[in-house]
C-alpha cells in the first residue's frame, strides 16, 4: 500500500451510547478546530516559541477597545477609558490600550511605575487600591496623577505629604455601596449609605491642599445583571449633587470602575456565558441612563471613567498547549494530560474554558478529564471536556485567557513559558521571554554554610 | 503476546456499531477502532493486528501498540472482548 492512500490516522476510540439521555440544551460539542490566530498558524507559532504558549491579539485588544468606546460614546459626550493594570500588564498589552488613548489605572506603586515607564503621564494615571506607600504617594503628588482614596488612614497621610510639599493633590474617593450585588463589596473604599463616605468628602472639602475631582466606586467583578450598575451611577450622581448643593463644589468626572461579565463559562454556570452574559450595550444603556437622568444640561454632565479590564483583554488571550499523555481512570474514564497547568491558568479554578483543537479532530469525541502537568491534586483544567481522540504532542488551544491569567499565574514547579503576540501587520512578536533556571536562581542567595562544599562534603 | 477474542454473543455491525444483546448495550467505534474489531474477529493475533494498523494507517509500531492496548482494556471493561494470556 503506497503512504498516500493510507488513512489517517485517529486514536482508536468506543464509545458507549447512553440512548436514555436527552441532550435538550443541543450545544455543538466544541470541536471546531482553531488552525490560527488572527491568521498566523498556530503549530507554525509553537514550532518557533515552543508549547505552552500564550498568545495576545493585537488585533482583538483593538476591536474590543474601540468597540466599547464607541458603544459609550454614542450614549455619552464625555467617556474616558482607563486600562485596568492588574488585569494584564504586560507592556506590550498596556502600550496597545494606551495608542488606543486609555489612560493607565493602577493599584500599586509597581503599577504606577510601570506605566510611568511605559511614558504614561500622571496626569492620565489613576491610582486605585489599598497600600499606596509614602513614597508612592510623593510621587503621585508631584506627578498630578488622580488619586483615588481608599481609607482613612491614606486621607490623613496625604494630608501631610500634601501639606509637607507645598503642593495641591487632585483626589477622588472610593465609594462602596449597596447595588443589590451580594456579598457587598465594602472592604474597598468608604460607605455610602453609613455616611463614611460624607465624612471623607467632608474633609476633602475642608482641606486646601487637597481638589476634589471625582467620585469613584467598583461594585464587584463579573457582574451579571447591568442593573447594579444604574444603581451605582444614580447613587454617585446624587453624592455628587449633594455636594454641589452644600459646598456649591462641582466634580469633574464619575468613575464607575470594570467589573463587567466576560464571555467565560463559570462553574456553576449552566449555559454558556455567551447566552447569559450582558452585552456591553446593555451595561452602557444602564450607566449613561442613570447619568443623564440626573444632569440639567449636557454642560453639567461629568466624564465618565471606566475601568473595564477583564471584557476588552479576555477574548484576545490564548495558551496553546501539547498533550503529554492520554490515561485511563480507575472507572475507565478517559483522561489528558497537557503541558499547561494551573499556575499558568489561574482562571481555571473559576472558569469552565473553552478549549479546542489546533487540527482537525475528525468526527469522534469523549468526555475526558484535562490535568495539567504538575504533580499537585489540584491541577485540573478541566474537570470533564469532550475532546477528540489525540495524540502525543497534539495541540489544543485555551481560549479567553488574556485577563489575569499573566498577571496572577505563578512560578510554580514549571517555568512560565513565552508570551507572543500576533501583530496587526501577520508578524509575531516575542512580548515575555520564556523564564530559565538561571533567571529564578538569579533571585536566590546560598548561605556560605550550605554552600556545595560544604553540603556534598 | 496476548489473544484477543471477542465475546460470543456481540454484534457487530460493518458501521462499527456494537450490540451486547445479553444486556442491550451499545457502542459506536471510529475508523481505527473498526479496524481493530475487524481483524479481532478474523482471528489475528495481537502482533498481526498491530502490523495491520501501520500498513493501513502508517501509524508507528510504539504508537499503535500503546493505543491497541488501551482500547483493548476498554472492550474488556465493556465485556465485550477477553484476552488470553499467551505466555
Amino acid at each position: 500500500m503506497s503512504l498516500g492512500s493510507r488513512k489517517r490516522y485517529e486514536r482508536p476510540t468506543i464509545l458507549k451510547q447512553y440512548s436514555g439521555y436527552m441532550n435538550k440544551v443541543g450545544n455543538r460539542s466544541g470541536l471546531a478546530p482553531t488552525p490560527d490566530i488572527d491568521g498566523v498558524s498556530i503549530e507554525k507559532m509553537v514550532e518557533q516559541f515552543g508549547s505552552p504558549l500564550f498568545v495576545m491579539s493585537e488585533q482583538a485588544i483593538r476591536m474590543a477597545q474601540r468597540r466599547a468606546y464607541r458603544v459609550f460614546k454614542t450614549r455619552y459626550p464625555r467617556v474616558q477609558f482607563a486600562w485596568s493594570y492588574k488585569t494584564n500588564y504586560l507592556d506590550a498589552v498596556c502600550a496597545t490600550f494606551h495608542s488606543e488613548d486609555s489612560w493607565a489605572e493602577v493599584v500599586s506603586g509597581f503599577e504606577y511605575n510601570k506605566a510611568r515607564g511605559l511614558g504614561v503621564p500622571g496626569n492620565r494615571i489613576i491610582f486605585n487600591g489599598p497600600d499606596k506607600s509614602e513614597e508612592d504617594l510623593k510621587r503621585a503628588v508631584n506627578e498630578d496623577a488622580y488619586l483615588h482614596v481608599d481609607h482613612f488612614d491614606e486621607l490623613y497621610r496625604l494630608i501631610s505629604i500634601t501639606e509637607s510639599l507645598g503642593k495641591t493633590a487632585k483626589v477622588a474617593i472610593r465609594v462602596n455601596m449597596d447595588c443589590g450585588v451580594y456579598p457587598l463589596w465594602d472592604r474597598f473604599g468608604f460607605n455610602l449609605e453609613n455616611g463614611e463616605a460624607w465624612q471623607a468628602l467632608k474633609r476633602i472639602m475642608a482641606t486646601p491642599s487637597l481638589k476634589l475631582v471625582g467620585l469613584h466606586t467598583h461594585i464587584g467583578t463579573y457582574i451579571m445583571s447591568p442593573d447594579p450598575y444604574r444603581v451605582a451611577a444614580t447613587k454617585l450622581s446624587e453624592l455628587a449633587r449633594s455636594l454641589q448643593t452644600e459646598y456649591g463644589h462641582k466634580i469633574e468626572y464619575i468613575d464607575l470602575g470594570g467589573g463587567f461579565a466576560s464571555k467565560n463559562t463559570l462553574h456553576g454556570q449552566y449555559l454558556p456565558a455567551e447566552g447569559v452574559v450582558p452585552t456591553i450595550e446593555e451595561y452602557a444603556e444602564a450607566i449613561t441612563d442613570a447619568l443623564m437622568q440626573h444632569a440639567t444640561s449636557p454642560s453639567e454632565l461629568p466624564m465618565l471613567i471606566l475601568e473595564t479590564g477583564r471584557a476588552l483583554v479576555e477574548e484576545a488571550g490564548f495558551l496553546i498547549t501539547s498533550v503529554i499523555a492520554n490515561k485511563r481512570l480507575a472507572d475507565g474514564r478517559k483522561s489528558l494530560i497537557i503541558d499547561a497547568g494551573v499556575n499558568l491558568l489561574f482562571t481555571s479554578f473559576w472558569y469552565r474554558h473553552k478549549i479546542t483543537p489546533v487540527r482537525d479532530p475528525g468526527m469522534v469525541s469523549e468526555d475526558a478529564a484535562l490535568y495539567g502537568p504538575l504533580c499537585m491534586n489540584i491541577d485540573m483544567v478541566r474537570e470533564s471536556i469532550s475532546l477528540p481522540p489525540l495524540n502525543l504532542g497534539d495541540l489544543l488551544c485555551i481560549h479567553h485567557v488574556g485577563a489575569y491569567d499573566m498577571t496572577q499565574w505563578m512560578q510554580f514547579i514549571t517555568l512560565r513559558p513565552n508570551v507572543v503576540m500576533v501583530m496587526q501587520d501577520g508578524t509575531v512578536e516575542l512580548i515575555r521571554k520564556a523564564e530559565t533556571l538561571e533567571y529564578i536562581r538569579e533571585r536566590e542567595q546560598l548561605p556560605r554554610q550550605l554552600s556545595k562544599n560544604n553540603v556534598v562534603g | 503476546m496476548d489473544k484477543i477474542t471477542l465475546s460470543h454473543d456481540v454484534a457487530v455491525s460493518e458501521s462499527g456499531f456494537m450490540f451486547l444483546p445479553t444486556t442491550g448495550e451499545s457502542f459506536t467505534v471510529n475508523a481505527t477502532g473498526r479496524c481493530i474489531i475487524g481483524a479481532i474477529q478474523s482471528g489475528r493475533s495481537e502482533s498481526e493486528t498491530l502490523k495491520i494498523l501501520v500498513a493501513e494507517f502508517g501509524v508507528d509500531e510504539r504508537t499503535a501498540e500503546r493505543d491497541l492496548r488501551e482500547f483493548v482494556s476498554q472492550l474488556q471493561r465493556y465485556h465485550l472482548a477477553q484476552t488470553q494470556d499467551n505466555k
